[in-house]
């Protein structure tokens, strides 16, 4: 299986495990189990819950920094990034590039879509 | 988990550590002289008592606002899993354990400013930026004239200068690297400064 298809079925074992739902508390609640599933993979290419700063990996909260869910390889030099998203949210243009300007790699690291 | 539950287990873990200090979510070996050698508990929004543990380190003479883990990495457990659970029944054994195998060999062989160039170039696989300017700052800040002009030219580069912070990051590259050859007297003062202006900025006065 494909890091993609690894985190398509963690999302799609969060949203059954959260069972159904739509809203923000519902997202909150898939994230949280996706997170989970993706932890339990065990993989160690794969890193959940990474916060950057102009290309810096910074604590969660750093004034500025972004965020994303799941990064692939190395923290430093990720190879790929993903974001997922539930309900009616999607992954936009201006998420992508925002993300994109502060990871290391910017705009040559693609920023992907996770659904469940 | 909040900083003052953070702070009460890095307490707990210390007789693991021999020779560190907690400050809130961070334990360190003190004395803090050039480099900051730190263990970093950071919360997760999975839920309140899931959290990560990260080990880094940073040369303290490069301009800083904040602590950063371009210099080191996650702390994993034996599952391989990158994420701790404050409930869990051996955390302390376990999380312990997994300091003593891989923070300390990780964080204690650096003690000079050289060794903080080299276990940099270590981590330096993906041509990273801000891994380069540690070296070269560090190489510096060790008096290594020739061999920290060639780092900072290696640093810009590695720089986009499109890029507002890497065009901010080559321009004080370049400054140092005129100094450095014709005056490292001004350039171990400014280093100094940077450096003693990061310790104020991460409240690490009362360690060094």
């Amino acid at each position: 299986m494909t890091t993609a298809d690894d985190l398509a079925a963690a999302a799609q074992r969060a949203a059954q495990h959260v069972g159904p739902g739509q809203g923000p508390v519902y997202g909150t609640q898939v994230h949280s189990a996706f997170e989970a599933e993706v932890n339990t993979l065990g993989k160690a290419h794969l890193s959940t819950e990474v916060s950057y700063l102009n290309g810096r990996v910074v604590p969660r909260g750093a004034p500025g920094s972004v965020r994303v869910d799941v990064v692939e390889g190395p923290l430093t030099a990720p190879t790929r990034v993903f974001d997922l998203k539930t309900g009616s949210a999607r992954l936009t243009p201006a998420r992508i590039q925002h993300i994109q300007s502060h990871i290391p790699g910017g705009n040559t690291v693609p920023v992907l879509e996770v659904r469940p | 988990m909040k900083k003052k539950d953070f702070a009460a287990l890095a307490k707990r873990l210390l007789p693991h550590l021999a020779g560190f200090t907690v400050k809130g979510p961070m334990l360190f070996i003190q004395p803090v002289k050039h480099t900051l050698r730190g263990i970093y508990f950071e919360g997760s929004s999975f839920d309140a008592r899931s959290f990560y543990v990260w080990m880094f380190f940073m040369p303290l003479c490069v301009p800083t606002n904040h602590v950063g883990f371009n210099l080191g990495r996650r702390v994993r457990g034996v599952g391989g899993g990158d994420r701790w659970n404050a409930a869990a029944p051996n955390l302390l054994a376990e999380l312990g354990a997994a300091l003593k195998h891989e923070a300390l060999p990780f964080l204690g062989g650096i003690e000079s400013l050289h060794d903080v160039a080299k276990a940099a170039t270590a981590l330096q696989t993906s041509q990273d930026p801000y891994v380069q300017e540690a070296i070269a700052y560090a190489l510096a800040r060790a008096g290594d004239v020739a061999q920290a002009a060639m780092a900072l030219d290696q640093l810009v580069g590695l720089l986009d200068e499109k890029v507002p912070w890497q065009c901010e990051m080559a321009d004080r590259a370049r400054a140092l690297k005129s100094q450095i050859v014709s005056n490292p007297a001004d350039v171990q003062r400014q280093l100094a400064a940077w450096e003693a202006e990061n310790v104020r900025n991460l409240g690490l006065e009362a360690f060094r």
